[in-house]
């Protein structure tokens, strides 16, 4: 799956997730970006991911993605 | 030019140039204690109360009005140490105006409140994480307690029991036994009333667990159900915190001799004429642990005791 495509899904996660259409994710994107995005929508957008992508995140990969890039090369990781 | 950072990463491992420490008070003495902890050195602290024979912690402790001339040309990095910073980043502005300097600010955002925020613990998790022998362990804990003890630790909040109240008998099971209980998924089981607020309860065999800040019995319990998935079963630690006179003398007692690392948080004015037969027991009001401007370890050495030193 090309990174324009993960992201294109990610964008419609994100947008489910904090019920907002107008959200528009990037690589560089953060918690500090999305007004909502606090510990417990979080671990929503995980769930959401692993469903829609349909694998498992480990505890080290959800301690240190840092932004969307990273969440990114994680379920390229994944899924290639 | 004067650049602002808030990630101390950043600011200590990845940038370069001399550190000072702006603040010779009690923030700055820990941020230097927390440095000399981790093998850093810095130079020297600066102070508007700064003289020629000042020293602190074996450091000088330089006048405001010397760093132009001090700093010179040099790229040089300062972490702003006060609970209220703004006065400094004013001095900063004033007299450093043309030196290159990157400074280290305790500014966050409140996810809470949504806007920013000082927080000198923020600043400071980033030492606490790097002390641990063996990394941010699962914290188990029957309020919201948890979610600071993460905080604090510069870690995301991935416990289970995040942003739940959990009565001290059921929390007691649940720490005995955690591989019993996560084995098994959670299901809804009723809406109750917790302080006057509408409230999910999720049932786990014979465990019940208030969901607090949520307003849909669907979305908590998801989380729990994933959450307990990172559960590290050989590093939990457990807290206890016992906001109202809540919880027997015999589940206290028991909860004092838990095989995992343990804690009892409560205020001293509830359980003073108690014994506590040898239990970890802290005395302190839940306030504490949501204070932004003042140090964590002038109350309780958190890494020292999750590192099993005390």
């Amino acid at each position: 799956m090309a990174r324009e495509e993960i992201f294109e899904k990610l964008n419609g996660i994100f947008r489910m997730v904090f019920a907002d259409e107008s959200i528009t994710v990037y690589d560089d994107t953060t918690a500090d970006d999305i007004e909502d995005w606090d510990s417990l929508e979080h671990i929503n957008l995980i769930v959401a991911i692993e469903k829609k992508f349909g694998f498992k995140f480990e505890l080290g990969e959800v301690r240190k993605m840092k932004n969307v890039g990273e969440m990114a090369d994680t379920i390229e990781k994944h899924i290639s | 030019m004067i650049q602002t950072t808030n990630d101390p990463k950043r600011f200590y491992e990845e940038e370069e140039g001399p550190i000072y420490i702006y603040g010779a008070g009690n923030v700055g003495r820990w941020v230097a204690r927390f440095m000399e902890k981790c093998g850093m050195d810095f130079e020297a602290f600066i102070d508007q109360n700064g003289a020629e024979d000042k020293v602190v912690l074996g450091k000088p402790v330089i006048r405001s009005n010397q760093m132009r001339s001090l700093f010179g040309k040099r790229r040089v990095r300062v972490v702003v140490a006060a609970g209220k910073p703004e006065r400094i980043i004013m001095d900063l502005c004033y007299y450093v105006q043309a030196c290159d300097l990157l400074c280290l600010i305790p500014v966050y955002m409140s996810q809470a409140l949504k806007v920013p925020v000082c927080s000198v613990n923020e600043m400071l998790s980033y030492f606490r994480k790097k002390l641990l022998v063996s990394g941010v362990p699962t914290v188990l804990s029957n309020t919201c307690l948890g979610a600071h003890i993460y905080k604090a630790l510069g870690d995301i909040a991935l416990s289970p029991t995040i942003n739940t109240y959990i009565e001290p008998e059921h929390f007691l099971k649940l720490c005995k036994n955690p591989g019993y209980y996560f084995s098994e998924e959670m299901i809804f089981s009723h809406w109750t009333s917790l302080l006057g607020v509408k409230t999910p309860v999720g049932r786990v065999r014979d465990i019940e667990v208030k969901f607090t800040h949520v307003h849909d019995e669907v979305s908590p319990i998801e989380r729990w159900n994933k959450i307990k998935e990172w559960v590290q079963p050989d590093n939990i630690v457990c807290f206890m915190e016992l906001l109202l006179e809540d919880g027997t003398q015999a589940v206290r007692e028991e909860f004092c001799q838990l095989p995992n690392k343990h804690l009892i948080v409560t205020k001293r004015d509830l359980y003073m004429d108690q014994n506590w037969k040898g239990g970890s027991i802290l005395f302190a009001p839940h306030e504490h642990f949501r204070q932004w401007d003042a140090v964590i370890e002038e109350w309780f050495d958190l890494v020292g005791w999750l590192n099993g030193s005390i």
